[in-house]
């Protein structure tokens, strides 16, 4: 029986920035291979989440295995298998994409051989064949999140963490982006992303899991969390945005003849 | 309309000096300086009440200098408020005379407009003449404040409608730094000339006074005098030069408001060799982490304006030393020896933030596993192929300028060493203090607040450090004589740097492993509201 252990485990993580708590006791299991959301609104913990499971950010306690790797305890070796896409995507702005792209290989200690063709296919498989040679400070939204998708996958990660990859991305990109993490996920790779976009989870992933306040409320298949309506009416429901109030704002609208 | 505007800038102020107690102790010393100079201004001016020609010089030369403040601190970053940026209000149906109204009574609030406030009473009240032209007088002095205040609305918003392409705004950053430089290089380059004699004074005074936004000062020094024709002359003339630079500042901010920012300009580097990021000159590089890391970083010293600002400080400023010092003294031997200088000014600012020039995108260097003795190794290579150079370069020069040939290879040497000493101590500083570079790109200078002045304690603390430390190594370089005595420092000194930058190097790599998710965080620059 082949080993199922899952790609990715949290267990237990706190974090507390002051006296405000951003993750309080988070568990998650992200199984091998598949395209696991994590949605939740803003301020649930999710981009913390992400930083202490890529190793970015010190939980104040909890536990993190990336692929079976105790990734505090042996950090190296379990980076080496993680891919990162952040959200606010500081990257060295001042080379151009190539060199971005030579850079990061480089510092994971990449050979320069494999690096080349790496590098040309993803800048050709993304469509930034005409910004290689552009710094990237000059690069629009959608360039950016394109050339940092590029550096995370150079080095064939096993598991890719993507903060919020299609915030403010045109469709376009955004297809493209998806395309590339279908054709990765397809190969035995597992993808975590944290998203807003309800449709965008609904499409693409196989599981998903609602977080608010710090702490998983609901997770399993799309299908087992979206019950009988759609995926948001779902999340509305457990994260506990009741009928918003419509009473008043009478005064909207053209003015009464 | 007007007066919202102004409620709104203090509004503004106000929230900003809620966010963090440093910033609110900078802001009320800096109010408190600039109300304590113009009340000095102010006082000296009174004082002079009787003595009208030197008021009068006083006045004029005063007057030019809050013009440039007001039209030039803008531009550096002190005062300017990117909270009444035009181009935020775009989008309200304001009429232009209401917004310019608005915009030009809240530059006036705050320390400047203060200063400039009593600074204009004082020599409103020192010029005050006997007879019936007193009105002139404050009306003159109300008018300049208005083409004070005009003047530097106007420049602010001319160059941020010249300032729509991503070049120009790294230019302007270099541009600043060059100008804030340029006094001070002056100053060494001429050795203190003594400007003393008020009468040399008098005459650039008036030259300098014909320009038309001055001349409503130059109206109430004419009343005090009594040639009332001159002042009422001047005094039109200071109105029409304000309805000409608001007409301007019109002009300007219709072009600001609608107009968009330029596409950005595709700077293509055209692929010169097989090999992205080393070609062409940095082939000599090891294709690892450490010769990535120094290849970003040379690539860095010279298209992040911020880091060209820091490479033409260190490199500029000592050279500026030395014209300074050769101009004065005779050529002795022992010139060779401020090479030192050299290595020391160059090498030592660009050792001691290491890690927090690079900023929020050290997580990049976090994500691929933490290796700091790679990093640090490879911005050190980067110093040193900018600086030994530099320092050895220096001291042939020097060498063949004053003959001292002996003195040269000791120079070598201890520049060598004084460099990987340097830089030791600065992996140290790197690891222990690093501090985060604000984003603001208007302020080469990287200073906010309170950040600027942990940036200058720690400057000033590591180099009595290195100082200290290089000190054993350096005197006797300068004391010895005699070929023995000579080959004794150069093989002590290379020993001692090399041993020094060895430890220093170990010991900041045994105090950052395991703490990259704490450096990460100390780098990355706090949220400025």
């Amino acid at each position: 029986m082949a080993d199922v252990w899952p790609a990715v485990v949290l267990r237990g993580l706190v974090k507390r920035f002051g006296t405000k708590v951003a993750v309080a006791g988070l568990s998650l299991d992200v199984p091998r291979g598949s395209f696991f959301g994590l949605v939740g609104p803003n301020g649930a913990g999710k981009t913390t989440t992400l930083r202490m499971a890529t190793g970015l950010l010190r939980p104040d306690a909890g536990q993190v295995w990336v692929e079976g790797i105790d990734v505090w305890a042996d950090a190296v070796a379990a980076k080496a298998r993680i891919g990162v896409l952040p959200e606010d995507l500081r990257l060295f702005e001042r080379l151009t994409g190539l060199e971005l792209l030579t850079y990061h290989g480089l510092l994971r200690n990449m050979s320069p051989s494999d690096i080349s063709p790496r590098a040309a296919e993803l800048i050709t498989v993304l469509g930034l064949g005409d910004a290689a040679s552009t710094l990237v400070v000059d690069y629009s939204h959608g360039m950016r999140k394109k050339i940092a998708l590029a550096a995370a996958l150079l080095h064939n990660p096993r598991v890719l963490f993507l903060d919020e990859p299609f915030e403010a991305i045109d469709p376009v990109s955004a297809r493209t982006i998806k395309n590339v993490l279908e054709r990765y996920t397809g190969s035995g790779a597992t993808v975590v992303f944290s998203s807003h976009v309800m449709e965008l989870v609904e499409s693409l992933c196989d599981r998903v899991a609602v977080v608010a306040g710090g702490a998983v409320v609901a997770t399993g298949t799309v299908d087992e969390v979206r019950g009988t309506g759609s995926l948001e009416d779902a999340f509305v429901h457990l994260v506990g945005a009741g009928q918003s109030a419509t009473a008043g704002l009478g005064w909207l609208g053209p003015p009464s003849a | 309309m007007a007066l919202v505007l102004i409620r709104l800038k203090l509004r503004l102020l106000a929230n900003g000096l809620r966010g963090s107690t440093m910033r609110a102790v900078a802001f009320t010393l800096g109010c408190l300086y600039a109300v304590g100079l113009a009340t000095a201004a102010a006082a000296g001016f009174l004082d002079a009440q009787h003595d009208v020609t030197n008021l009068g010089i006083a006045v004029e030369l005063a007057a030019l200098g809050v013009l440039l403040g007001w039209a030039a601190l803008p531009l550096v970053g002190f005062g300017s408020d990117e909270t009444l940026d035009p181009t935020r209000l775009a989008l309200l149906p304001l009429r232009r005379a209401d917004l310019m109204a608005g915009l030009l009574g809240a530059s006036l609030i705050g320390p400047g407009g203060l200063a400039t406030a009593i600074g204009l009473a004082g020599a409103s009240v020192a010029l005050l003449p006997p007879s019936p032209g007193a009105v002139l007088v404050p009306l003159a002095a109300a008018v300049q404040l208005a083409l004070f205040a005009a003047v530097g609305r106007a420049v602010v918003t001319a160059l941020s409608a010249a300032l729509r392409t991503r070049r120009a705004r790294d230019l302007r950053i270099v541009l600043v730094a060059v100008v804030g430089f340029a006094p001070e290089a002056l100053r060494l380059a001429t050795g203190n000339a003594p400007l003393t004699d008020l009468a040399r004074l008098a005459h650039w005074a008036h030259a300098l006074s014909w320009f038309p936004p001055l001349w409503p000062a130059r109206a109430m020094v004419a009343a005090r005098s009594s040639h009332w024709l001159a002042s009422v002359a001047e005094l039109l003339g200071g109105v029409a030069t304000l309805v000409l630079v608001l007409w301007w500042w019109s002009r300007s901010l219709e072009r600001v408001m609608t107009t968009a920012e330029m596409p950005p300009d595709a700077t293509v580097r055209a692929p010169r060799g097989s090999e992205p990021l080393f070609d062409p000159a940095l082939g000599f590089l090891p294709r690892t982490r450490t010769g990535a890391v120094a290849a970003r970083e040379l690539r860095y010293a010279w298209r992040d304006p911020r880091r060209r600002v820091q490479v033409v400080s260190g490199v500029v400023l000592p050279f500026v030393l030395l014209a300074g010092a050769l101009g004065h003294g005779s050529l002795h031997h022992h010139l060779v020896y401020t090479a030192l200088i050299v290595a020391f000014m160059a090498g030592s600012n660009r050792a001691i933030n290491q890690i927090g020039l690079d900023g929020p995108a050290y997580w990049v260097h976090e994500a691929a596993g933490q290796d700091l003795r790679a990093d640090l190794t490879g911005k050190n290579l980067a110093v040193a192929v900018v600086t030994l150079p530099l320092t050895l370069g220096t001291a042939v020069v020097l060498a063949a300028l004053t003959g001292g040939w002996a003195e040269l290879a000791v120079t070598a040497a201890v520049g060598a060493a004084l460099v990987a000493l340097l830089l030791g101590v600065g992996d140290v500083a790197s690891v222990l203090l690093p501090l985060p570079m604000p984003e603001s790109a208007a302020n080469a200078w990287g200073t906010q607040s309170g950040q600027g002045c942990a940036t200058g304690l720690l400057s000033l603390a590591a180099l009595l450090v290195e100082a200290l430390l290089a000190a054993p190594m350096v005197v006797p370089a300068l004391l010895v004589g005699g070929a023995w005595g000579r080959a004794a420092v150069v093989a002590g000194a290379l020993a001692y740097g090399a041993l020094a930058h060895v430890l220093g190097l170990a010991l900041a790599v045994r105090l950052g492993s395991g703490r990259g998710p704490e450096l990460l965080e100390r780098v990355s620059p706090r949220q400025v509201g």
